[in-house]
């Protein structure tokens, strides 16, 4: 086959900041943290309705207590570095913070966290300093992820609807979309009728080597809710894969198959793709031979932070302008 | 704002009466929305912010990347706006003609007829804007600091063969004139539904990006380009999000509950009953006049 070989490709996540997050950082600044520079956790979200940009969006609920995602949304679990000044800003070691995030997500993975709260994968870093004079905020982010393993793509990808009977397809995706807890279905398992089995019923993280034993893989779909919409799957199922072979050695060797689920803008499943994967060559590296990667790119594709200025809706003096 | 703390929540239906609704009508209409069109849905907000006499999960309604393919300012040039509205001898809402003219308009751009004055100017200020954008970079004022001071070595030493690079795909703006001058940027607008507890209506919030920029926040005077002239200032202010802190563009609801009797008696006379669980659908039915060129989607068609 032609596309033997093709490495397998994901598309980086992408942040978008809406300007009442920043509103409520320089409120909490200004109001809670002062001089704190402690590291604070904050949340994001993902959805794969009607999607555009593999995008992770950050708005004011970010900072609540009980952050709930919009409905088709998932959870995306951050980091927040608020520097004091540009300097301590500019000066962060970005590798470290990469690889404290990293190694966190082992963790989370190793010790069965991810199982239960699927979207723990989708982790996140934000470094930011906020210039509260000029009202400009500048910020980078990074959606740890580890290098290795590379994989190839064993075909090209086959479409949802031209795989499975109409009607497996609209079960599934009545019982998918109007999942209780919409946490569980970031990631998970379908067997051969698209009956969604939950990761933490399948995979146990204090007995590896019987995980996924018995499981015929020519029947069973990894699958997670994508937020691309090219051919390419998006940055998370980079990590899905990362955990399956951290807590399933039966699975390296073999070739999986993985649904990415993605909804148009009438609910419909049809944009969904399954992937072939082949997990031959993998080598899985300890925690400290891990090399990360994952701090977000500019629209030039340059490794460089970005700034938003805020002024014309949060400077008071520019906003009376408009009053009068 | 004060008068709004100091009102009682509404508690019986004053719908029918007088075009107002209570929270719980306001639920009920969102949930309605929600249901017939999915690119709305309900939002928490600020948990800070949230109002006790609407659900935690329920405070506001959103819709974001509404599509904005041309400046209503442009529009008005053409003359295609009539007043159709004078509610009780106050000065009349202003509409548009713009029932399915979207769908022409990018296969046929000639439609957008701009007088030549109007074009140099469009173009005159097209052409001001680039070059403060491209001195400038980020920031007007020019006191951002340049991003390429941030660039680090070191960062590139992790070769990652798994990224798929993705060409923005050049999707060409349907509204561009032979001279690339003058084409029209594609903006989206985020639009919010709010329950205003002082004139018991809802309360339409937007804020505006340039999608061509990057996504780039709007100027409040870029974002006044969309909104009907006549609108512009009036009915049309910077106001504060209740739900979530910074300034946007509001729709003053002084005049919705007037509107929305109207609407009723309309339907009443056509012999039809208006449910309060269109309420919304209505409302943005009629607020489509003061944001003629954002296209948002409303998927029911009321006949009255």
């Amino acid at each position: 086959m032609s596309d033997k070989n093709k490495v397998f490709q994901y598309v980086q996540l992408k942040s978008v900041v809406s300007p009442d997050f920043w509103y409520k950082l320089a409120e909490t600044k200004l109001n809670i943290e002062k001089l704190n520079e402690n590291s604070k956790n904050i949340f994001g979200s993902f959805t794969n309705f009607n999607s555009q940009n593999c995008v992770v969006n950050l708005d004011c609920t970010a900072f609540n207590s009980h952050f709930k995602p919009r409905i088709n949304s998932f959870h995306c679990h951050g980091t927040l570095l608020n520097r004091n000044t540009i300097e301590s800003f500019k000066d962060s070691d970005k590798a470290e913070l990469l690889k404290k995030e990293g190694e966190q997500l082992i963790d989370n993975i190793v010790n069965g966290l991810c199982l239960e709260d699927p979207t723990l994968l989708v982790p996140f870093i934000l470094l930011s300093y906020a210039d509260l004079k000029k009202y400009n905020f500048y910020y980078w982010f990074a959606f740890p992820a580890s290098i290795d393993p590379v994989f190839y793509e064993n075909s090209t990808p086959q479409k949802l609807v031209d795989v499975f009977p109409q009607q497996d397809i609209a079960n599934f995706n009545d019982t998918y979309r109007n999942f209780e807890d919409q946490r569980l279905v970031s990631f998970f398992l379908c067997n051969e009728k698209l009956e969604i089995k939950l990761l933490k019923d399948l995979i146990r993280c204090d007995n590896l080597e019987g995980n996924l034993k018995e499981v015929d893989l020519n029947l069973t779909y990894f699958s997670f809710s994508d937020p691309s919409e090219y051919e390419n799957p998006a940055w998370p199922l980079r990590n899905f894969v990362f955990m399956l072979l951290k807590l399933c050695p039966n699975l390296i060797g073999k070739q999986i198959k993985v649904i990415s689920v993605r909804q148009d803008s009438k609910r419909t499943l049809t944009p969904s793709l399954i992937f072939t994967l082949d997990l031959q060559a993998v080598k899985i590296n300890e925690k400290d031979e891990i090399k990360w990667t994952g701090w977000e790119r500019n629209n030039q594709g340059k490794l460089l932070p970005k700034m938003s200025s805020m002024g014309e809706s949060m400077d008071p003096e520019k906003l009376s302008d408009h009053f009068s | 704002s004060v008068a709004e703390q100091l009102t009682p929540v509404l508690k019986e239906s004053k719908f029918k009466e007088c075009g107002r609704i209570t929270p719980e009508e306001f639920i009920a209409a969102g949930d309605h929305l929600v249901h017939h069109c999915p690119t709305w849905s309900w939002a928490a907000g600020d948990e800070t912010k949230a109002k006790s006499y609407l659900p935690k999960d329920k405070q506001f309604l959103i819709t974001k990347n509404v599509p904005c393919l041309r400046r209503c300012k442009q529009m008005e040039f053409s003359g295609v706006e009539r007043i159709v509205e004078d509610v009780e001898g106050e000065e009349g809402w202003v509409t548009h003609d713009t029932e399915g003219d979207e769908d022409e308009s990018n296969e046929n751009p000639s439609e957008m007829t701009l007088d030549n004055s109007k074009i140099d100017e469009i173009r005159a200020k097209n052409e001001s804007q680039n070059a403060d954008n491209n001195s400038n970079d980020e920031d007007d004022e020019g006191e951002a600091m340049d991003m390429e001071d941030f660039e680090e070595s070191g960062m590139l030493d992790n070769v990652d063969p798994s990224v798929a690079i993705i060409q923005p795909v050049e999707k060409k703006n349907p509204i561009t004139s032979e001279s690339d001058d003058s084409i029209v940027h594609t903006r989206t607008y985020d639009l919010h539904i709010v329950y205003n507890k002082y004139y018991q209506t809802p309360h339409l919030f937007l804020i505006g990006y340039d999608k061509d920029e990057n996504r780039k926040l709007l100027t409040v005077e870029e974002m006044f380009e969309d909104v009907s002239q006549d609108n512009a200032k009036k009915t049309v202010t910077m106001e504060q999000h209740p739900h979530l802190g910074p300034s946007m563009l509001a729709v003053h609801p002084c005049r919705h509950s007037d509107l929305m009797k109207k609407f009723i008696q309309i339907a009443e006379e056509g012999g039809n009953e208006l449910s309060v669980h269109s309420y919304l659908i209505i409302f943005l039915k009629f607020v489509q006049s003061v944001i003629p060129t954002i296209n948002y989607d409303y998927s029911q068609n009321i006949t009255i």
